[in-house]
């Protein structure tokens, strides 16, 4: 075999080996430390306002005390430029206004909640933050009532009904200082 | 050796006298580049073997959450709901599916409805790849239907099983359940193993989702 032949067979065993090699070097490469002026971590201050959403509907017919509630991050949450916890991260809150037990049929007279901490990596960031649903009265089924069942019919169909969509904002507040590793943007 | 000279591959080579040297040279480039190709390989396989037992290691396990639907709300109980999830998990577990258990909470239980966006996500940040949904509902027509449905982390509906139990004679549900997890049971066996009932990799230890309290 010639010394050209050679080469060229040598290149085409180790091509693998190359790509590979490469596709760990830029695996190296991402989960680096930042370089300088980036710090690995940042303090996260009390106090910080954290913007969120409902993941979940709730009703004040279903809700019960105590039950936890599914929230979102809506915004990147950010310290002095570098992003800490990504959009989308889990957040939890608890059902503080609400029907005392599953069993109870009727509906509950209000409905709140609030937030407990945000899920990031490992860490939980711990909220305070609360949300109260604003009572509405359902006007087609009092019309409807009134006109069939006059002043009692009107009354029984009177009662607000309390619900959170889900997509509803909230805004909360970071609870106590916390250090956190800098995501890469 | 009888004219005959051995290579270090041990290949029998026959003496050439006027070009021995070359030979020789030769037969050493040739003996390190099998031992540099054997190199490679052995390291590729090496590199593979990881590779397959990181992708054997991935996470496949199935979230399970359970939605009570408005009619049940009305016409039944809250602990049939909480029977029927606790049955048809205790099914999967003892089928030794891989349920994974969310580290924040107890199982989803609700009777207002989450979003099947949410629910993925839930499932992803638990580190499940599927998330197995329950629906118990009390249709006009039956005592009790139970819906599972497996969607894998692109929010794809992946399959759909369903029971139901009309017992026309029957004055209340007591033989609705297990007449459904029976039907449930032969629904769910085929699908055993595969995406959404995988099963329970060795080394995880029995999850906690049955166990806990539920919300």
């Amino acid at each position: 075999m010639t010394v050209i032949g050679r080469s060229i067979e040598r290149f085409v065993v180790s091509l693998p080996l190359l790509l590979f090699s490469l596709g760990l070097a830029a695996q190296v490469i991402t989960t680096q430390a930042p370089g300088p002026g980036r710090p690995q971590t940042v303090v996260l201050r009390e106090g910080t306002e954290v913007n969120l959403r409902f993941a979940q509907k709730l009703t004040a017919g279903a809700a019960v005390v105590d039950q936890p509630v599914e929230l979102i991050l809506s915004e990147d949450l950010m310290v002095d430029d570098f992003l800490v916890v990504k959009h989308g991260a889990r957040v939890l809150g608890t059902v503080t206004v609400g029907k005392e037990t599953e069993k109870k049929r009727a509906e509950a007279k209000g409905l709140a909640i609030r937030v407990d901490f945000l899920h990031a990596g490992n860490s939980r960031i711990r909220l305070r933050g609360e949300k109260t649903a604003e009572g509405k009265r359902n006007k087609d089924a009092m019309v409807a009532g009134t006109i069939f069942l006059g002043v009692s019919g009107l009354i029984a169909t009177s009662g607000k009904h309390y619900i959170i969509p889900e997509g509803t904002l909230l805004t909360a507040y970071v609870d106590d200082d916390i250090e956190l590793p800098v995501l890469q943007n | 050796m009888l004219g005959l000279t051995r290579s270090s591959a041990g290949h029998n080579i026959p003496p050439n006298s006027g070009q021995l040297g070359t030979q020789v040279q030769v037969n050493k480039g040739g003996s390190n580049m099998r031992s540099w190709r054997q190199a490679q390989v052995l390291y590729l396989i090496i590199h593979f073997s990881i590779v397959l037992g990181v992708h054997a290691q991935s996470p496949s396990g199935s979230y399970a959450a359970a939605f009570r639907t408005p009619k049940h709300v009305k016409l039944s109980k809250p602990e049939v709901f909480h029977t029927t999830v606790e049955e048809v998990v205790h099914y999967l577990e003892t089928n030794n599916v891989y349920l994974v258990t969310d580290p924040l909470r107890a199982r989803i239980e609700t009777q207002d409805p989450i979003s099947i966006e949410s629910l993925v996500r839930i499932t992803k940040d638990a580190g499940a790849s599927y998330l197995l949904y329950i629906t118990v509902d009390r249709p006009v027509t039956q005592w009790l239907k139970v819906t599972v449905e497996c969607y894998d982390l692109d929010q794809k509906m992946l399959w759909r099983e369903s029971a139901g139990y009309t017992g026309l004679t029957d004055v209340n549900s007591k033989k609705a359940l297990p007449e459904i997890i029976e039907k449930l049971e032969k629904q769910l066996a085929p699908r055993m193993g595969k995406p959404g009932l995988m099963p329970k990799p060795e080394s995880t230890s029995t999850p906690a989702v049955a166990g806990e309290n539920p919300q």
